[in-house]
């Protein structure tokens, strides 16, 4: 097994959810030992929250907690937030995303931790951020895709629906990602100076920076941007066209009149190619809802699949709008990358989750661990950290500290 | 070797942009950290000057809004890369640099003997980060493609839209965004690496594989459950899963999860004997009954402005947030309070306001150092200056169109 390059480092998680998880989910893949700390009282809503036959079931928490370790500690305990302090002496990272305060109140805020150790790196992760007016507020993923102005923004121009957004919470593994990299600057920042740092992230800001531009179009030019839909400057055609099947889709992007002679001919050299009307890039953009109709009728004929094996065969940007079964099974450039990680999961049997889009060419990522059961790793690591021996472990079950 | 430190995060480290749309994210995370970003464009400027929106709606390449908000704090200087002087100052760069971010079509830097392997022989500790649409391996590697295209194979996209109708991409080209980050984050692995090993590495980042990044469960959970999650109507409400309702001035999306937000949110309603049954405390029987539980959402949301039912909500632990435009986020008080956007002048654009950092930290306070260069503003400070060319050498070379 080669070389994971973060090995040695140590992160303490104090998350729920799965934008805090996802920061030490990708420190994990790439070697660091996360120990997740979880309790029976408060489990996680990705492990099925009460409903404790889930528990260990959950294809969302595998995806967010692969290679990690599970440590349970009932924080109503005394004892347990010792044990805790204890193991934070021994980290490098401390992850959190709790709501505002609550790990002030539980005595772990960043001064508390820097006695523990005095070059920790502290990362808080909360949907808001740790400051302003209404971070306290309550916000999962989709909300804050509302309050940044994506949910606004993904829509077609003049759309009657307020919104054509998929369903997803991008905000969460966005700044999840972003996180770690922020922990990583903190890492080669300590290496430099021997210094820890304290880093106060709010999800709806990674989220927001990628709309930069469209709220600059109004601090600048005081106009409130339209949704763009899928159109692309200096692109026609370009956006997704139907095929055949049943609600399937493809995508086309022609971005050059070289790309667009190369077009016609792999689609047969119909009559309306030849049209004054879609002869320049500019007529084709003003013509787009025209020329958008006559591709249509061409891509309905055919498999997404096969549009996109015939346009690229001449250049020509095009690809399949996948769903997940095609994810999996149709596309061969993933499979050969190696983006779909399946793996045995102890009561579940194999599950797939994706591998980091990512290809380091000496010490590239890995998923190397099944996720965690709940409290799997619980002994182990108070044993081989902490050094208790079987007789206090037994004793600590018994006062329910390690809940 | 770089520029004086001034307390940034990640000063020291040198870093050479030749990123376009895929990786400006990515080199955005650096220069806001401060490290030395220089941003090799080819003479005559980017062509990411020409993308919209432009201050005042005059294109000009000073006037860019996209290229000024991905491109602050950054140097610039012009070479071209496809010309022996051109790649041989680049080399000279390339020897003292920490990093380079490229965003070719693989194989165009090794074309000009600017390949990972080319420049790791005259600098073994360098990590080159090359970010493109497939990756550099893999059937697809030498396709076509642009953000839509990597969207679309990452099955987010065929979720996105009305059933029946176009599926539409995400505003702000989210899986260049994504890729980014996870770009950035291996690019600081591989730099935190560097620190035992005295080698760099060859990042290699495919945006198409990030797509898949974006999606949430759904793979994991098709993997486990055999279901493909299909696209629903916008028009057609499905309680407490991501839909928006109609306010007074706008939308807002409720996200009533847990059983005690329900309660809540019933008290709140009135407790019409309709919906006060014990049934509805699990949030399946309300996402299956949305029918019935519909009309009284309505009916309360077409009584507050969309702002103030957010606060309204909120004074009562709700997750209810308005549907924001790009100006409701930049005027919102949080957004204000968080100091996210930071004053800046710009020798053309004149007085806006930049995004600053993702994150804030202990160690570096969040401020603009310099707004985007102007085409070759540093060819004298970094040509002239730190590889020795004298005035007479760079006139030869910008009249041979070399910078």
């Amino acid at each position: 097994m080669t070389v994971l390059p973060l090995a040695g480092i140590r992160v303490i998680e104090l998350c729920t959810g799965a934008a805090g998880p996802t920061v030490g989910k990708s420190l994990a893949e790439y070697g660091a030992e996360v120990l997740r700390i979880e309790s029976r009282r408060r489990p996680d809503t990705h492990r099925g929250g009460a409903n404790k036959a889930r528990w260990n079931k959950s294809p969302s928490f595998v995806k967010l907690h692969r290679n990690k370790k599970s440590v349970t500690l009932n924080m109503q305990s005394e004892r347990a937030k010792e044990l805790l302090r204890e193991l934070i002496r021994q980290s490098d990272v401390v992850t959190e995303n709790f709501s505002l305060g609550v790990l002030e109140r539980w005595g772990f805020g960043y001064e508390k931790l820097r006695e523990l150790k005095p070059d920790i790196i502290l990362i808080s992760l909360k949907g808001l951020g740790n400051t302003g007016p209404h971070a306290h507020h309550v916000t999962w993923g989709p909300n804050l895709m509302c309050l940044f102005g994506s949910t606004y923004l993904w829509n077609q121009p003049g759309s009657e629906a307020p919104t054509q957004e998929a369903r997803t919470q991008h905000p969460d593994f966005m700044s999840g990602v972003a996180g770690a990299a922020a922990v990583m600057a903190a890492l080669l920042y300590r290496a430099r100076t021997g210094e820890g740092m304290y880093i106060d992230g709010a999800q709806i800001e990674t989220g927001a920076s990628l709309l930069g531009p469209f709220y600059l179009d109004y601090i600048v030019n005081g106009r409130v941007p339209a949704p763009v839909g899928n159109r692309r400057p200096g692109a026609a055609p370009h956006g997704a066209y139907p095929t055949a099947g049943d609600d399937r889709w493809c995508v086309i992007s022609v971005e050059s009149q070289d790309a667009w002679r190369r077009f016609c001919e792999a689609i047969g050299s119909p009559a309306w190619t030849r049209e004054e009307r879609f002869a320049t890039p500019l007529a084709r953009e003003r013509n787009s809802a025209a020329l958008d109709r006559l591709v249509g009728e061409w891509t309905r004929q055919y498999d997404g699949h096969e549009i996109m094996a015939r346009l690229q065969a001449v250049g020509v940007a095009a690809a399949p709008v996948q769903d997940v079964e095609d994810q999996l099974k149709r596309d061969p450039h993933a499979k050969a990358r190696g983006l779909y990680h399946e793996r045995e999961e102890p009561e579940m049997g194999p599950v797939i989750s994706e591998y980091p889009p990512v290809q380091l060419s000496e010490t590239p990522a890995q998923i190397y661990a099944h996720a965690p059961l709940f409290g799997e790793h619980t002994d182990q690591v108070l044993r081989d950290l902490l050094h208790l021996s079987d007789a206090e472990l037994e004793a600590l079950k018994a006062e329910g500290v390690l809940d | 070797m770089a520029q004086t430190s001034d307390g940034g995060i990640l000063a020291g480290i040198r870093v050479l942009d030749l990123a376009d749309e895929k990786g400006l994210p990515c080199t955005k995370f650096f220069a806001d950290l401060g490290a030395d970003v220089i941003k090799v464009e080819r003479p005559g400027g980017d062509p990411a000057r020409a993308r919209p929106p432009y201050a005042g709606d005059q294109a000009h390449p000073e006037r860019s809004l996209y290229f000024l908000h991905w491109n602050a704090n950054k140097r610039g200087i012009t070479l071209d890369l496809a010309t022996p002087d051109g790649q041989d100052l680049f080399r000279q760069l390339a020897r003292t640099a920490d990093v380079v971010i490229e965003t070719f079509n693989p194989g165009t830097l090794e074309g000009w003997g600017l390949g990972y392997e080319a420049l790791a022989a005259i600098n073994p500790g360098l990590v080159m980060t090359s970010i493109t649409v497939f990756g550099q391996t893999g059937p697809y590697r030498d396709y076509q493609g642009n953000e839509l295209i990597a969207f679309a194979l990452g099955g987010l996209m065929a979720l996105a839209g009305d059933p029946g109708g176009p599926p539409v991409v995400a505003p702000g080209d989210l899986a260049s965004g994504m890729a980014s980050m996870h770009a950035a984050l291996a690019t600081q692995v591989a730099l935190f690496y560097r620190l035992q090993s005295g080698r760099g590495q060859h990042v290699d980042v495919s945006v198409s594989d990030a797509a898949a990044h974006i999606g949430g469960y759904v793979v994991p959970y098709y993997s486990y459950h055999g279901d493909k999650p299909v696209r629903v109507s916008h028009t057609v409400r499905t309680f407490e899963l991501h839909d928006v309702y109609p306010c007074k001035d706008g939308y807002a999306r409720l996200f009533i999860l847990p059983r005690a937000h329900w309660l809540t949110f019933l008290e709140w309603l009135g407790k019409p004997p309709e919906l006060d049954d014990p049934v509805f405390e699990d949030q399946n029987m309300r996402r299956e009954n949305s029918d019935l539980i519909n009309p009284y959402v309505e009916q309360l949301c077409a009584q507050y402005n969309k702002h103030d039912l957010y606060l309204e909500a909120q004074a009562r632990h709700l997750a209810i947030t308005p549907m924001n435009t790009p100006a409701d986020f930049v005027e919102s008080e949080q957004t204000q309070a968080r100091g996210y956007f930071l004053e800046a002048e710009h020798p053309v654009v004149g007085k806006y306001r930049q995004v600053g950092p993702l994150h804030k930290w202990s160690a570096m306070p969040a401020r603009v150092r310099r707004t985007a260069p102007l085409v070759g503003e540093h060819n004298e400070e970094i040509l002239g200056g730190e590889l020795g060319l004298s005035r007479d050498e760079l006139a030869s070379l910008r009249a041979a169109g070399v910078i």
